[in-house]
Protein backbone atom coordinates (compact mmCIF):
# COMPACT_ATOMS: atom_id res chain seq x y z
CA UNK A 1 0.00 0.00 0.00
CA UNK A 2 1.32 4.07 -1.07
CA UNK A 3 -0.12 6.85 0.21
CA UNK A 4 0.16 10.30 -0.80
CA UNK A 5 0.50 12.28 2.54
CA UNK A 6 3.91 13.81 1.90
CA UNK A 7 1.96 15.28 -1.05
CA UNK A 8 -1.20 16.26 1.38
CA UNK A 9 1.35 17.56 3.85
CA UNK A 10 2.70 19.72 1.17
CA UNK A 11 0.17 21.21 0.13
CA UNK A 12 -1.17 22.36 3.09
CA UNK A 13 1.92 23.35 4.56
CA UNK A 14 2.96 21.12 7.56
CA UNK A 15 5.72 19.48 8.60
CA UNK A 16 6.02 16.08 9.74
CA UNK A 17 5.82 17.68 13.56
CA UNK A 18 3.25 19.41 12.72
CA UNK A 19 0.93 16.57 11.71
CA UNK A 20 2.39 14.28 13.98
CA UNK A 21 0.99 16.73 16.86
CA UNK A 22 -2.58 17.50 15.28
CA UNK A 23 -3.51 13.59 15.15
CA UNK A 24 -1.48 13.00 18.29
CA UNK A 25 0.91 10.07 17.15
CA UNK A 26 4.79 10.42 17.22
CA UNK A 27 6.90 12.56 14.34
CA UNK A 28 8.24 8.39 13.98
CA UNK A 29 4.80 7.34 12.46
CA UNK A 30 4.34 10.13 10.52
CA UNK A 31 7.92 9.59 8.71
CA UNK A 32 7.25 5.64 8.62
CA UNK A 33 4.23 5.85 6.71
CA UNK A 34 5.73 8.42 4.04
CA UNK A 35 8.63 5.98 3.36
CA UNK A 36 6.27 2.94 3.17
CA UNK A 37 7.48 1.51 6.00
CA UNK A 38 4.62 0.86 8.42
CA UNK A 39 0.98 0.63 7.40
CA UNK A 40 -1.29 2.38 9.57
CA UNK A 41 -4.53 0.94 11.69
CA UNK A 42 -7.73 1.89 10.46
CA UNK A 43 -8.32 4.21 12.96
CA UNK A 44 -5.66 6.63 12.26
CA UNK A 45 -6.30 6.29 8.47
CA UNK A 46 -9.20 7.65 9.22
CA UNK A 47 -8.03 10.20 11.31
CA UNK A 48 -5.76 11.40 8.27
CA UNK A 49 -8.20 11.59 6.02
CA UNK A 50 -10.27 13.33 8.35
CA UNK A 51 -7.65 15.87 9.01
CA UNK A 52 -6.89 16.31 5.19
CA UNK A 53 -10.97 16.31 4.40
CA UNK A 54 -10.88 13.64 2.07
CA UNK A 55 -11.87 10.04 1.50
CA UNK A 56 -9.44 7.37 2.48
CA UNK A 57 -9.08 6.15 -0.78
CA UNK A 58 -7.53 9.26 -1.91
CA UNK A 59 -4.90 9.24 0.32
CA UNK A 60 -4.16 4.71 0.85
CA UNK A 61 -3.44 3.89 -2.50
CA UNK A 62 -3.68 -0.29 -2.70
CA UNK A 63 -0.60 -1.75 -4.93
CA UNK A 64 -0.77 -4.71 -7.00
CA UNK A 65 1.46 -7.05 -4.83
CA UNK A 66 -1.40 -6.47 -1.87
CA UNK B 1 -3.59 0.90 20.39
CA UNK B 2 -2.75 0.58 24.20
CA UNK B 3 0.45 -1.24 25.07
CA UNK B 4 -0.22 -2.76 28.30
CA UNK B 5 1.99 -2.95 31.60
CA UNK B 6 3.76 0.34 31.12
CA UNK B 7 4.42 3.27 33.62
CA UNK B 8 3.91 6.97 33.16
CA UNK B 9 6.95 8.81 30.82
CA UNK B 10 8.04 10.52 34.26
CA UNK B 11 9.76 7.30 35.35
CA UNK B 12 12.20 7.37 32.22
CA UNK B 13 14.65 9.62 33.88
CA UNK B 14 14.43 8.18 37.14
CA UNK B 15 15.66 4.76 35.33
CA UNK B 16 18.29 6.43 33.27
CA UNK B 17 20.06 7.86 36.46
CA UNK B 18 19.54 4.53 38.31
CA UNK B 19 21.03 2.18 35.48
CA UNK B 20 24.02 4.04 34.39
CA UNK B 21 24.59 5.54 38.48
CA UNK B 22 24.98 1.91 39.55
CA UNK B 23 26.37 0.99 36.52
CA UNK B 24 29.18 3.29 37.13
CA UNK B 25 29.52 3.05 40.67
CA UNK B 26 29.80 -0.92 39.88
CA UNK B 27 32.66 -0.44 37.78
CA UNK B 28 34.58 2.11 40.00
CA UNK B 29 33.64 -0.29 43.52
CA UNK B 30 34.95 -3.46 41.18
CA UNK B 31 38.13 -1.85 40.41
CA UNK B 32 38.92 0.37 43.67
CA UNK B 33 36.83 -1.83 46.67
CA UNK B 34 37.10 -5.07 45.24
CA UNK B 35 35.98 -6.56 48.23
CA UNK B 36 33.21 -3.76 49.43
CA UNK B 37 32.84 -0.75 50.89
CA UNK B 38 32.71 -2.09 54.91
CA UNK B 39 29.60 0.38 55.63
CA UNK B 40 27.74 -1.91 53.32
CA UNK B 41 29.09 -5.05 55.14
CA UNK B 42 25.89 -6.07 57.74
CA UNK B 43 23.65 -8.53 58.51
CA UNK B 44 20.88 -9.99 56.28
CA UNK B 45 18.24 -11.55 56.17
CA UNK B 46 18.80 -14.60 53.51
CA UNK B 47 16.62 -17.56 52.32
CA UNK B 48 19.72 -19.57 51.28
CA UNK B 49 22.79 -18.01 51.45
CA UNK B 50 26.64 -18.31 53.00
CA UNK B 51 29.50 -15.06 53.03
CA UNK B 52 31.49 -17.46 50.48
CA UNK B 53 33.57 -14.76 49.20
CA UNK B 54 33.93 -13.02 51.87
CA UNK B 55 35.02 -12.65 55.39
CA UNK B 56 32.03 -11.97 57.28
CA UNK B 57 31.60 -12.87 61.29
CA UNK B 58 29.23 -15.45 61.25
CA UNK B 59 31.53 -17.97 58.92
CA UNK B 60 31.01 -19.55 55.56
CA UNK B 61 28.41 -21.95 55.97
CA UNK B 62 25.45 -22.15 54.57
CA UNK B 63 21.97 -20.60 56.42
CA UNK B 64 18.20 -20.89 55.97
CA UNK B 65 16.19 -18.77 56.39
CA UNK B 66 18.29 -16.54 58.63
CA UNK B 67 21.20 -14.26 59.07
CA UNK B 68 24.19 -14.10 57.10
CA UNK B 69 27.32 -11.13 57.71
CA UNK B 70 28.32 -10.32 54.55
CA UNK B 71 28.74 -7.62 51.98
CA UNK B 72 25.90 -6.15 50.31
CA UNK B 73 27.64 -3.85 47.68
CA UNK B 74 26.81 -6.41 44.73
CA UNK B 75 23.25 -6.88 45.98
CA UNK B 76 22.63 -2.89 46.22
CA UNK B 77 24.09 -2.14 42.59
CA UNK B 78 22.59 -5.21 41.13
CA UNK B 79 19.19 -4.13 42.73
CA UNK B 80 19.56 -0.84 41.36
CA UNK B 81 20.76 -1.76 38.05
CA UNK B 82 17.72 -4.08 37.62
CA UNK B 83 15.32 -1.27 39.19
CA UNK B 84 16.87 0.97 36.49
CA UNK B 85 16.83 -0.88 33.84
CA UNK B 86 12.77 -2.07 34.02
CA UNK B 87 12.17 1.47 34.26
CA UNK B 88 13.67 2.38 30.92
CA UNK B 89 12.18 -0.28 29.37
CA UNK B 90 8.88 -0.28 30.73
CA UNK B 91 8.32 3.74 30.68
CA UNK B 92 6.30 5.13 28.18
CA UNK B 93 7.60 7.21 25.43
CA UNK B 94 6.37 10.85 25.40
CA UNK B 95 4.05 9.95 22.31
CA UNK B 96 3.53 6.24 22.62
CA UNK B 97 1.47 5.23 19.72
CA UNK B 98 0.87 2.36 17.65
CA UNK B 99 4.06 2.46 15.62
CA UNK B 100 5.72 2.96 18.51
CA UNK B 101 3.94 0.07 20.16
CA UNK B 102 5.15 -1.79 16.97
CA UNK B 103 8.69 -0.76 17.44
CA UNK B 104 8.77 -1.67 21.46
CA UNK B 105 7.48 -5.73 20.28
CA UNK B 106 10.13 -5.38 17.87
CA UNK B 107 12.45 -4.83 19.91
CA UNK B 108 11.36 -7.50 22.86
CA UNK B 109 11.90 -9.96 20.42
CA UNK B 110 15.25 -8.96 18.58
CA UNK B 111 16.97 -8.74 22.15
CA UNK B 112 15.38 -11.96 23.43
CA UNK B 113 16.74 -14.34 20.15
CA UNK B 114 19.96 -12.21 20.10
CA UNK B 115 20.26 -12.50 24.01
CA UNK B 116 19.88 -16.54 23.31
CA UNK B 117 22.16 -16.57 20.70
CA UNK B 118 24.53 -15.15 22.34
CA UNK B 119 24.46 -17.19 25.14
CA UNK B 120 24.54 -20.49 23.02
CA UNK B 121 27.65 -19.21 21.95
CA UNK B 122 29.04 -18.52 25.34
CA UNK B 123 28.05 -21.87 26.47
CA UNK B 124 29.59 -23.41 23.67
CA UNK B 125 33.09 -21.83 24.21
CA UNK B 126 33.27 -20.67 27.62
CA UNK B 127 33.95 -23.26 30.28
CA UNK B 128 34.72 -23.91 34.46
CA UNK B 129 35.01 -20.97 36.91
CA UNK B 130 35.06 -18.50 33.74
CA UNK B 131 31.24 -19.91 32.67
CA UNK B 132 30.17 -18.17 36.25
CA UNK B 133 31.36 -14.91 34.51
CA UNK B 134 29.10 -15.74 31.83
CA UNK B 135 25.90 -16.05 34.14
CA UNK B 136 26.74 -13.33 36.02
CA UNK B 137 26.46 -10.63 33.17
CA UNK B 138 23.83 -12.72 30.95
CA UNK B 139 21.88 -11.85 33.75
CA UNK B 140 21.63 -8.30 32.73
CA UNK B 141 22.24 -8.74 28.56
CA UNK B 142 18.50 -8.75 27.99
CA UNK B 143 17.84 -5.46 29.44
CA UNK B 144 20.70 -4.01 28.46
CA UNK B 145 20.23 -5.26 24.72
CA UNK B 146 16.43 -4.08 24.65
CA UNK B 147 17.24 -0.08 25.95
CA UNK B 148 19.67 -0.43 22.61
CA UNK B 149 17.63 -1.80 20.16
CA UNK B 150 14.46 0.08 21.13
CA UNK B 151 16.29 3.92 20.92
CA UNK B 152 18.43 2.77 17.96
CA UNK B 153 15.28 2.10 15.90
CA UNK B 154 13.29 4.83 17.97
CA UNK B 155 16.39 7.07 16.37
CA UNK B 156 16.45 6.01 12.52
CA UNK B 157 12.86 6.01 11.88
CA UNK B 158 13.29 10.17 12.91
CA UNK B 159 15.11 10.38 9.90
Amino acid sequence: MKNTIKIERAVKDITQEDLAHIISVSRQTINAMEKNKYVPSTVLALKIARYFGKPVEEIFILEETD
Amino acid sequence: METKFLLSNKFKPVGWLLFLGSALLWVYFSLLHPDGLPVLQMDVFTIAGSDFFGNGSRGRETVYFGLINTSITETLFGLLFILGGLLIVFSREKVEDEFIARLRLQSFQWSFMINYILLFLLFFFIHGMEFLFVMVYHMFTILILFICRFHYLLYKNKN
